[in-house]
């Protein structure tokens, strides 16, 4: 792992400049913590364990790196070690997972209706749905989305802090997102806001319209997808 | 054949279209989403599902944001900024802690060492004097009188026991405060098996005042835990410490103390060497708070401990 590459004392930065930098990161890790324990005070006291514990590595942090995604990595980790012994792998064919998810699931005008509502007054409402989804989001897939969509770090970055391999973040995030839309899918149902539409063998009549079929195996990653395509070809 | 299959692909796996929108594909691959979206010439249609599909992502991401950052911000107790001093507080106690070690070391090599290791020491110093004046600024005002012991104990005499005014041993401790030696709640929680009473560092905070950490204090042949709490930020930021102790075991009193109702609670108040105190107990657990505050605001502190955690 590059950023946690150790370094010696000359390439640790000054303690005075490296408590300035980690506190400049103190709203986005804060942020995480809250999703993450879903708890004001326990977030609080995560990013205090974070930080200190970055305190008491710095030597380990190699300057010229990227700070934030190394404390993200510590949050995580310390997250996981004090609330989840279990850690963030888990059987991946459980639960969520074990749903294939087709792509394809509602047409496009009803994917239209989701992302703008006719009524903009339901907006907020929608909003907090998301919300409530992000928090019903087995860990690692919330972690994920997170700090892709919210935290913005690269597929490399988040295969650091999340500490698996660059396949494993896409399925992650693929998963995550999907259900979150699925969530939001059935509160605009609930509320309303989309009509539902039939389902035709297992998958919706729009799935069918968009040619969606459900793949009997979904390519894991870019490098299978090509392969694939090759194949094809 | 190719192009269809390929196109068929995209569609199936929406994996690549996020890829696309996390700017996660080369030159090759942008070319292929982009003709998948657009039409790739010959009179093609671009793919509305896709397009759809990239739309509802940006909106649910745009969502996720203003979701994850807004509840962030309002849900942090007494604000950003007391999280940053919180965080502050507890990094520099860290680093001082360090250097102590650092310290420690130094004695235990014999007088043998490095330079490298002088850097941390000169650190270590800056930090207890910005620490020092940190609590001793408001207090001079009022007249603090002299700690009956010098400074320049060093922390194996401190951690050798307690002498037997003991009220005047915690206030010098609290004047004079060794780095925490925990600083996870959790683990402060836990020292009550070293204590042989419950430690609820939460309850003290209700007043606004954080916790930086904790210590076991020897006293005698028994121990205390000190809670370090630091109320307020910046110039106006005072120290509170909270001894937890087991009454059977360990007394304090002193002749300075007066009895003094808070609420339902009962508690002995006082002052000396120009910090207050405040002796209380509940449920069979000792509390004495010290702190840089007045009498009033130490003995309010003290009350805490009879209500529930």
């Amino acid at each position: 792992m590059p950023m946690l590459r150790s370094s010696h004392t000359d390439n640790t930065k000054d303690s005075d400049g490296f408590t300035e930098e980690c506190v400049a990161h103190l709203d986005a890790l804060y942020g995480v913590a809250c999703r993450l324990t879903r708890n004001p005070t326990e977030a609080e006291d995560l990013v205090q364990d974070a930080l200190v514990k970055a305190m008491r590595a710095r030597h380990q942090f190699l300057v010229g790196t990227n700070l934030k995604a190394w404390l993200f990595r510590i949050l995580t980790n310390t997250f996981i070690n004090k609330y989840r012994r279990g850690g963030l792998e888990r059987t991946l064919f459980e639960g969520p997972d074990a749903d294939p998810l087709a792509d394809g699931w509602v047409s496009a005008s009803t994917m239209r209706q989701l992302r703008d509502p006719e009524q903009v007054a339901l907006l907020p409402m929608v909003e907090g749905e998301v919300g409530r989804a992000l928090d019903a989001l087995p860990t690692e897939f919330k972690l994920a989305v997170i700090l892709c969509d919210v935290e913005e770090f690269s597929y490399e970055e988040i295969a650091e802090i999340m500490a698996c391999p660059i396949g494993t973040v896409m399925s992650r995030l693929h998963r995550g997102r999907k259900l979150l839309q699925r969530s939001l899918y059935e509160h605009a149902l609930a509320l309303g806001i989309v009509k539902g539409e039939e389902r035709v063998g297992g998958a919706t009549t729009a799935a069918v319209d968009a040619g969606s079929r459900t793949a009997p195996g979904a390519p894991a990653d870019l490098a299978s997808y090509r392969a694939r395509k090759r194949a094809a070809v | 054949m190719s192009r269809a299959v390929a196109q068929e692909l995209i569609c199936k796996d929406s994996r690549l279209i996020e890829a696309y929108l996390d700017g996660e594909l080369d030159a090759a691959g942008l070319v292929e989403i982009e003709t998948h979206l657009n039409g790739g010439g010959e009179g093609a249609r671009g793919c509305d599902v896709c397009h759809e599909r990239i739309a509802l992502t940006r909106a649910t991401r745009q969502s996720l944001k203003r979701v994850v950052r807004t509840a962030a911000l309002e849900s942090a107790s007494g604000g950003r900024d007391a999280l940053r001093a919180r965080a502050l507080t507890a990094m520099m106690a860290e680093q001082e802690r360090q250097a102590a070690t650092n310290v420690r070391q130094l004695h235990a090599d014999d007088g043998r060492f490095h330079w490298r290791t002088l850097v941390p020491i000169a650190s270590a110093a800056a930090l207890a004097l910005f620490w020092g004046a940190a609590s001793r600024g408001p207090i001079t005002a009022l007249g603090r009188q002299e700690p009956r012991w010098p400074d320049s104990r060093t922390a194996a005499s401190m951690n050798a026991g307690m002498g037997d005014d003991l009220l005047a041993d915690l206030l010098h401790e609290h004047s004079n405060p060794m780095p925490p030696q925990w600083t996870d709640p959790s683990d402060v929680r836990a020292l009550d098996r070293y204590i042989g009473v419950p430690v609820l560092p939460a309850r003290f905070e209700r007043t606004g005042a954080l916790l930086v950490g904790a210590r076991v204090l020897p006293v005698h042949q028994e121990r205390a835990a000190m809670l370090q709490y630091v109320i307020g930020h910046g110039a106006s930021q005072r120290r509170l410490s909270v001894f937890v102790y087991d009454p059977r075991k360990i007394r304090i009193v002193g002749p300075g103390l007066s009895p003094r109702a808070v609420g339902t609670s009962q508690v002995q108040v006082g002052q000396e060497n120009g910090y207050s105190v405040a002796v209380t107990q509940n449920g069979g657990v000792g509390y004495a708070v010290a702190s840089d505050l007045g009498t009033d605001q130490s003995a309010e502190v003290a009350a805490l401990a009879n209500d529930g955690e």
